[in-house]
C-alpha cells in the first residue's frame, strides 16, 4: 500500500462518521501518518436536469436507497434528540418555515436586482 | 460471432432504414428554441432533387460509377440523425469499426448513437469510463492496430484533457515512425460551439487550439448533408480527424439527406453564395448568422435602414464555408479574395489565437497587393464563454453586418 491507514465509513450515519473521524484524527496525530477515509454515500437525483439516470439504474433501487440515505432522518430515528430534549416537532416546524421564508426573501431580493452592466462581461479575466 | 457476420453481409441497409425511420418524428425545438437565423435559412436543401445534386457528392456504393441520381432516395433528417446515419453506414460496411465514449450505448446525450448498440451489439458500441484522456488514448491504440475507432468526446470543452494524447501521440504517430505506422482509423467526434445555455464548459469552440498539431485534421460541418458526407470521409480518411459538430444545429438544422453512402471532400471549402465585392468566410453555426447579415445588408429593416448607405446595399458578398479547418483550403479562399479584394472572417472562438488570425496572415501574405482593406475578424471576445450575455459574446448578424460595412467602405 501507500503506508496509509484506511477506513470506509457510511457517510450518511452521523454518529459513525463522528467516531471514525475522531479515531482517524487520533491516529494521524499520534502516528504522524495520513489516513484515507472513504465516505460511502448515494446520489439520489440525476447528474443534472439534462440527464436521466434511469437509463443506468432501476427506479426501485433509488426508492429503496432513499429511505435510508438522509443523515438527518437517520439520526432522528435514534430518538436521541427527543429524549435528550435537543429537538422536537415544534422546533422542526419553526425551523422549516423560517428557512423557507429566508429563501423566498433572498429570491425576491435577487429578482429585483438589475442585470449587470454589459461591460461586466469583460471584467475578472485577469487580476488587472 | 455468427450473428455479426450475418449482420454485415445481410442488407444492413434495410435495418438501418428502420432505425433512422423510427426516429425521424417531428422534433420539437430544444430548450432555447431554434435560432432564428437557422430557422429562416435558405441554405438547406429541402427537396430530394437539390439534395442529390449537392456539389462535391461522391457516391460510395457499388454503383459509384453511376452518376445517375434517378434511383436514389433522400430522407428528412436533422443533424444528429445525419450523424447516426453516417455512423450506421460506417459500422455496417466496416467490420472493424467501433464506437465508444461516455453514454454512447443508450443513444448518447444528443441521440447521435441511438439504436446503434442494439443494431451492432455492445461489443461494437459501448461506454467508456469518465476519462477523455483515456478515450483518446484507447482510440489511438485501437487505430494503431488497424481498427476503425470512432471516439466521442461528450462536449468539445472536455477535449482539453485529451489534448496531450491528441497532440503528442495522435498527431505525431505517422511522422515519428517515418510513415511505418499510422492511425488513420481514428475519428474523434465532439459537439461544439454555443447553444444558448451552455455556459463556460458547454459552449467552447476549441478548433484554434489544434492548429499547431499538424498531422491531425479538423472538420466542422454546417448542415445534415454536409455532416453525413464529411463524417464518412473523416472516418475513412487515412489521417486522424477531429470532427466537431455544432450542437445548436443538432435539432434545428433539417434537410433532405440522401440515404445512400456518400462522401464529401475534406480540405475543400465551399462557396455558398457567389459574390464579387467582399469575401465572407466562416464555418459552423455562424454560417447562418452570416446569411442573415447579408439579408440585412440588401434589405435592411426600418430600424437599421438609416445606418446602411444605399450604395452598400447592392454589394455582392461571397459567402464561403471553410468546412475543413485543418488543413484549410488556402486555394479557394485566396482565389476568392483576389477577386473581391476584401475579407471578413467570422468565428465563435475568441479573436486571440483563433483560426481567423492564421487565415488572415496567410491571405495577407498571398494577396497583400490585391487587398483594399485589412482582413477583418468578427469573433467572440477574448473572454471565457460565460452564460450571461452569451448573445453579445458570439458574433451575430448585426455585428457581422457592421464588419462587412466597415470593410466595404474602408
Amino acid at each position: 500500500g501507500y503506508g496509509m491507514g484506511t477506513v470506509r465509513v457510511d457517510e450518511n450515519d452521523l454518529l459513525a462518521v463522528m467516531n471514525a473521524v475522531k479515531e482517524a484524527r487520533r491516529r494521524c496525530l499520534e502516528g504522524g501518518r495520513a489516513v484515507l477515509m472513504e465516505m460511502m454515500t448515494y446520489r439520489v437525483g440525476h447528474h443534472s436536469t439534462s440527464d436521466d439516470s434511469y437509463v443506468y439504474r432501476e427506479r426501485q433501487e433509488i426508492e429503496d436507497r432513499k429511505k435510508n440515505v438522509n443523515p438527518i432522518t437517520r439520526f432522528r430515528l435514534f430518538r436521541v434528540t427527543e429524549s435528550w430534549g435537543w429537538w422536537n416537532e415544534t422546533d422542526e416546524e419553526e425551523l422549516a418555515s423560517r428557512l423557507r421564508r429566508d429563501v423566498i426573501k433572498a429570491f425576491k431580493r435577487a429578482e429585483s436586482v438589475k442585470k449587470p452592466d454589459l461591460g461586466d462581461m469583460f471584467t475578472d479575466v485577469y487580476a488587472e | 460471432m455468427l450473428a455479426r457476420r450475418l449482420r454485415s453481409t445481410f442488407p444492413a441497409l434495410s435495418r438501418r432504414w428502420q432505425t433512422t425511420a423510427s426516429t425521424t418524428a417531428i422534433e420539437s425545438p430544444s430548450a432555447g428554441g431554434h435560432p432564428s437565423s437557422v430557422a429562416s435559412s435558405q441554405l438547406f436543401r429541402m427537396t430530394r432533387e437539390s439534395a442529390l445534386r449537392t456539389p462535391g457528392i461522391s457516391w460510395q456504393d457499388d454503383e459509384s460509377d453511376r452518376n445517375i441520381v434517378g434511383g436514389r432516395e433522400t430522407r428528412k433528417m436533422n443533424l444528429y440523425q445525419a450523424v447516426r446515419d453516417a455512423l450506421s453506414i460506417a459500422l455496417a460496411k466496416d467490420d472493424s469499426a467501433i464506437i465508444f465514449g461516455e453514454d454512447v450505448a443508450f443513444g448518447g446525450v444528443f441521440r447521435c448513437t441511438m439504436g446503434l448498440a442494439e443494431e451492432f451489439g455492445r461489443e461494437r458500441v459501448f461506454n467508456t469510463p469518465l476519462t477523455e484522456q483515456g478515450i483518446a488514448g484507447f482510440g489511438i491504440g485501437l487505430a494503431s492496430m488497424g481498427h476503425t475507432a470512432i471516439a466521442e468526446i461528450q462536449f468539445a470543452d472536455y477535449i482539453l484533457p485529451a489534448f496531450d494524447q491528441l497532440v503528442n501521440e495522435a498527431a505525431k504517430f505517422r511522422y515519428r515512425s517515418g510513415g511505418h505506422f499510422s492511425i488513420g482509423g481514428l475519428t474523434v467526434r465532439t459537439p461544439t460551439m454555443a447553444v444558448g445555455h451552455g455556459g463556460l464548459y458547454h459552449s467552447q469552440s476549441p478548433e484554434g487550439f489544434f492548429m499547431g498539431a499538424s498531422g491531425l485534421k479538423v472538420v466542422i460541418p454546417r448542415s445534415p448533408i454536409q455532416c453525413k458526407g464529411l463524417l464518412l470521409s473523416a472516418i475513412r480518411d487515412p489521417d486522424p480527424v477531429i470532427f466537431m459538430e455544432p450542437k445548436v444545429l443538432y435539432r434545428s438544422a433539417v434537410e433532405q439527406v440522401p440515404i445512400d453512402d456518400f462522401a464529401l471532400p475534406l480540405s475543400r471549402a465551399e462557396i455558398l453564395i457567389p459574390g464579387s465585392d467582399l469575401t465572407l468566410l466562416t464555418w459552423g453555426t455562424p454560417v447562418y448568422h452570416c446569411e442573415s447579415a447579408l439579408r440585412l445588408l440588401t434589405s435592411p429593416p426600418p430600424s437599421l435602414a438609416p445606418l446602411i448607405p444605399p450604395s452598400l446595399r447592392s454589394a455582392k458578398v461571397e459567402l464561403i464555408d471553410l468546412r475543413t479547418i485543418l488543413p484549410w483550403d488556402i486555394e479557394t479562399v485566396v482565389e476568392s479574395v483576389r477577386r473581391t479584394k476584401r475579407l471578413v472572417i467570422v468565428h465563435e472562438a475568441g479573436m486571440t489565437g483563433g483560426v481567423g488570425g492564421e487565415i488572415a496572415a496567410e491571405v495577407g501574405k498571398r494577396a497583400f497587393l490585391r487587398l483594399e482593406a485589412p482582413v477583418r475578424r468578427i469573433t467572440g471576445w477574448d473572454v471565457p464563454a460565460g452564460l450571461q450575455f452569451e448573445k453579445f459574446n458570439m458574433p451575430d448578424a448585426v455585428r457581422i453586418l457592421d464588419g462587412i460595412m466597415e470593410t466595404l467602405s474602408y
